[in-house]
């Protein structure tokens, strides 16, 4: 598997390696970031300090919010809860989308006819008002918020997922499978879903991002993630709350933090996408 | 004067997979109120010839050598604002009806007055009705200026494009494949229309098709091209009747006999080179029944013979 | 037709207040009755156009909605028109200068953009032009000094036009400009995505060498010939991405305090405003399908290829 990648690799333009390289990067520098935090943090995140609202220093990187708490930790860390929540986000939508889109587009039929008219509804919604909504009936909180966004991108691994199942039906060796005395769960856990794989990767990764931004979203509204757990929405939020004393540092940071993890996912699905000529649509 | 003297045109496209070599070494003359009928193959290089002498050859693509003598003036160092002058005025080109040529979303009408507004200082009014006008010439309804291209059939946009060419009185017209996708019904109807055209409006008629039955009916002259090059060249009886070059050959006996003996139609073992790396030599010499070992290696030089001129080594030059 | 997802009325059954105002909440609103006959009862009173009543304001939701309703369509205009300009503009520009520098900047410009929160964006534009610069105001609609024009349309850069209320107008417009520069940049990067590619495939289509061969000047090809066809196709996209132009308008909203639906949304959820929650929600998605549905009928009405 790992030649094809590489053989693909090169028969790429220039362009896509571009893509491909520099989302890397970024995608994996964040990482390392999150795993790294305690390493490379001052401070805790939770310490608070006298120095408040104090501008970017010597002491203070990347200067401290209203608690004398240090920036710069706590993007660090919060890199950590970030990627955790967008990932078990991720595996949600993953999970519940692909399971519905494997069912709906196996069986077809009335059960097909539902769940997609229920999709097609939650799908032409956006993202954030789901997910507010989500947030609502579930409550504030890491895996709260976590399972609220996944819900709501669950319609976009519906919709690949189903497109997927219906042509690999229309192969027709589904019936050849079935023929020799393979059951329902067999089949499409054993022959339909490897051929999603890569699609459905691709698409994850694009929606890595929608969630990175939706679990932020929801943070910066307060309905997201909780003070004072670290979380780059959240802090945001406290941007907000101290804009009036001119204390941009502890808007910036935090945002400039969001844009490069998402700005990198999103090079690396483009590239990913172009690059395995996978023609995953983004939205 | 000839109206139109190409001489040695050479025009190149500078792709990925290397450098075509699309037109080399072309030369022929048109005379005035004469028909000039260029033949050969899909991808000889004859719509390319056609659209280097509008210079409508775009990046990667570019004339790299030779001359274009309209009415003796040398087109191919002029400017894209001096060509406008003489794109649609002087010479214009008939596209394929059922080409996209027309755009779509604009009204016939407004296309037609575009192409007199382009080049005379008239009211949107005058060039509507010049427009209707032109289309009585080629006998279309005039009502119709309103109508969508979508609108057409596949005939009638065929005289469209007729008209669209002739609305400014130019000296000469380019035709590239006007009856190619047509039934045979409006196929003979447009040739006609071309025809009676050319000698009312005392036109220069370029006539570029792969159809030789086509020229045998409309044109004075013929010059068969293949793989970017002229094969032989001279009046349409003189080549079609006893045709030198074997290529010409092959050419005319594929085309069956529409009086006479039924023969079996013949056609020519092979394909077309790709024209990256040509064949050293002649390129037809692959395919050639005749070929003998200078073939491989020079390249003939077009050379008078019997009234016609023929590039090909069973004719050398004296 | 389009389905009301049945989640936000389960969301009322769910609230988080004490049991004995829970239980007299759900009396009142006749939430103890079997679950069948209230969505139907909502049903009815939906096609009656009425979606209840606000907890916190007792007044109908819809003159809620109606009165929010207005600035949130202002903000979205604004955000249309400026994506449409910002959009348009860059995508052609890339397409003519195809793998050219311009090109390859507009491409990750637009790549850049497109990774942006919007909520962020707004933040920073804040900070930049309100606290540091201190040359546009950063929150509201409009100075509370100003006098504010009547409530015509409810829009209040057009209401203070139509009134001639000059001063209010500029004034209402220096509080637009950055929120409508926010929203309008997130829409812009896809728009001009698909201009890009349209107008690169447009200008390889037959009717431009057509036109060229009338002697039609370069530019006229691009801009008349080329362009109009590249177009079409941009008008349902922004159709298409209505839901993240809506999403990105609650954000919005939120971020400078203005008083459109957004903002309701998320204060009512504050206050468990549950019928006004719902309220809002349900017009969403209204709003959703009848753009989706017009989307078509404008595509249709500009393309004179297709007949309905």
């Amino acid at each position: 598997m790992f030649s094809e990648i590489g053989r693909k690799f090169k028969q790429s333009t220039k362009s896509d390696r571009v893509l491909v390289s520099v989302g890397l990067v970024l995608v994996v520098g964040v990482i390392l970031l999150g795993v790294f935090a305690s390493y490379v943090s001052p401070h805790g995140p939770y310490d608070m300090g006298e120095n408040r609202l104090a501008p970017p220093s010597g002491q203070n990187l990347l200067g401290t919010d209203y608690l004398g708490r240090d920036i710069l930790s706590r993007i660090a860390y919060g890199t950590r809860i970030s990627l955790l929540v967008a990932a078990l986000a991720a595996s949600v939508s993953l999970v519940l989308g692909a399971g519905l889109g494997l069912f709906s587009g196996y069986f077809g039929g009335h059960l097909d006819r539902v769940i997609g008219l229920m999709m097609d509804a939650l799908y032409s919604f956006p993202v954030i008002v789901l997910a507010i909504m989500m947030a609502v009936m579930l409550g504030p909180g890491v895996t709260n918020t976590a399972i609220g966004v996944g819900i709501a991108l669950t319609p976009s691994y519906y919709r690949v997922t189903r497109s997927l199942v219906l042509s690999v039906k229309e192969r027709g060796f589904i019936e050849g499978v079935r023929a020799i005395g393979a059951g329902d769960l067999y089949t499409m856990g054993h022959h339909i879903l490897p051929n999603c794989l890569p699609s459905l990767a691709v698409l994850a990764s694009f929606n890595m991002a929608e969630g990175i931004i939706s679990v932020a979203g929801l943070g910066f509204i307060g309905l997201g993630v909780q003070q004072p757990t670290p979380e780059w929405g959240a802090d945001l939020k406290i941007g907000r709350d101290v804009l009036a004393y001119g204390a941009w540092w502890v808007s910036l940071f935090p945002g400039l933090m969001i844009l490069v993890m998402v700005l990198g996912v999103n090079m690396l699905s483009e590239g990913a996408n172009a690059l395995f000529k996978l023609g995953v649509r983004r939205r | 004067m000839p109206v139109l003297e190409v001489n040695n045109l050479e025009t190149i496209f500078a792709t990925g997979a290397g450098v075509v070599q699309a037109v080399s070494d072309v030369s022929f003359t048109l005379d005035k109120e004469e028909s000039l009928g260029l033949a050969g193959e899909s991808g000889c290089g004859k719509s390319t010839t056609a659209m280097s002498i509008m210079k409508l050859i775009r990046p990667p693509g570019r004339i790299a050598d030779g001359k274009v003598l309209f009415e003796g003036e040398d087109l191919v160092p002029k400017t894209e604002a001096e060509m406008r002058h003489i794109r649609g005025k002087k010479i214009s080109m008939v596209f394929q009806g059922v080409s996209n040529a027309l755009n779509p979303v604009f009204k016939l009408g407004d296309q037609l007055a575009e192409a007199v507004l382009n080049h005379e200082r008239i009211s949107k009014d005058e060039a509507l009705k010049r427009a209707q006008d032109i289309l009585d010439l080629v006998g279309i309804d005039r009502s119709r200026i309103n109508n969508y291209p979508h609108e057409f059939s596949g005939g009638m946009k065929q005289r469209i494009m007729i008209a669209t060419a002739l609305i400014c009185n130019p000296n000469v017209v380019i035709a590239d494949e006007p009856t190619t996708a047509l039934d045979v019904i409006s196929q003979g109807q447009v040739l006609k229309l071309i025809d009676d055209l050319q000698s009312k409006l005392g036109l220069s008629l370029l006539l570029i098709t792969h159809d030789l039955s086509v020229i045998g009916e409309v044109c004075d002259k013929l010059a068969i091209m293949y793989a970017g090059k002229i094969a032989e060249y001279g009046e349409v009886a003189t080549v079609l009747e006893s045709p030198l070059h074997p290529y010409s050959e092959a050419l005319v006996h594929a085309f069956p006999p529409l009086k006479g003996a039924k023969r079996r139609l013949e056609s020519i073992p092979g394909s077309p080179p790709i024209l990256i790396n040509p064949p050293s030599g002649c390129r037809f010499h692959p395919r050639c029944p005749h070929a003998m070992d200078v073939c491989r290696t020079e390249d003939p030089r077009l050379t008078e013979v019997k009234g016609r001129k023929v590039s090909c080594h069973l004719y050398p030059a004296k | 037709m389009h389905v009301i997802p049945g989640d936000p009325i389960r969301a009322m059954l769910g609230p988080k207040a004490t049991e004995e105002m829970v239980s007299m909440m759900r009396h009142q609103l006749g939430l103890d009755r079997p679950l069948l006959t209230q969505y139907f009862d909502y049903l009815f009173n939906l096609l009656h156009g009425d979606l209840g009543n606000s907890i916190t304001t007792r007044r109908p939701v819809t003159y809620e909605i109606a009165l929010h309703f207005p600035i949130t369509l202002q903000l979205t205009l604004g955000g249309i028109i400026i994506a449409a300009i910002l959009g348009i503009y860059s995508g052609v520009i890339s397409a003519l200068k195809e793998n050219k520098l311009a090109d390859h900047a507009a491409r990750i410009y637009a790549f850049f953009v497109y990774s942006l929160p919007v909520f962020w964006l707004g933040l920073m534009f804040q900070i930049v032009f309100g606290k540091m610069l201190g040359v546009l105001p950063i929150y509201g609609t409009l100075d509370p000094f100003i006098d504010r024009p009547p409530f015509i349309t409810g829009m209040v850069v057009v209401d203070s036009l139509i009134t001639g209320n000059l001063p209010a107008f500029f004034n209402s417009l220096e509080h637009m400009i950055l929120p409508w520069l926010t929203i309008g940049l997130l829409l812009s990067a896809t728009i001009s995505r698909i201009a890009r590619a349209n107008m690169i495939e447009a200008l390889g289509e037959d009717y431009v060498v057509g036109a060229r061969a009338k002697g039609t000047p370069e530019s006229v090809v691009t801009y008349k010939h080329a362009l109009r066809n590249a177009l079409l196709p941009v008008v349902t996209v922004i159709g298409l991405q209505f839901a993240l132009l809506l999403g990105g308008a609650l954000l919005t909203e939120y971020v400078y305090s203005l008083n459109g639906m957004g903002s309701l949304l998320i204060s009512a959820i504050y206050d468990r405003d549950f019928p006004l929650t719902q309220g809002i929600v349900v017009v969403f998605s209204l709003l959703v399908a009848l753009v989706s549905l017009s989307i078509d009928i404008v595509y249709a009405f500009l393309d004179p290829r297709i007949k309905y």
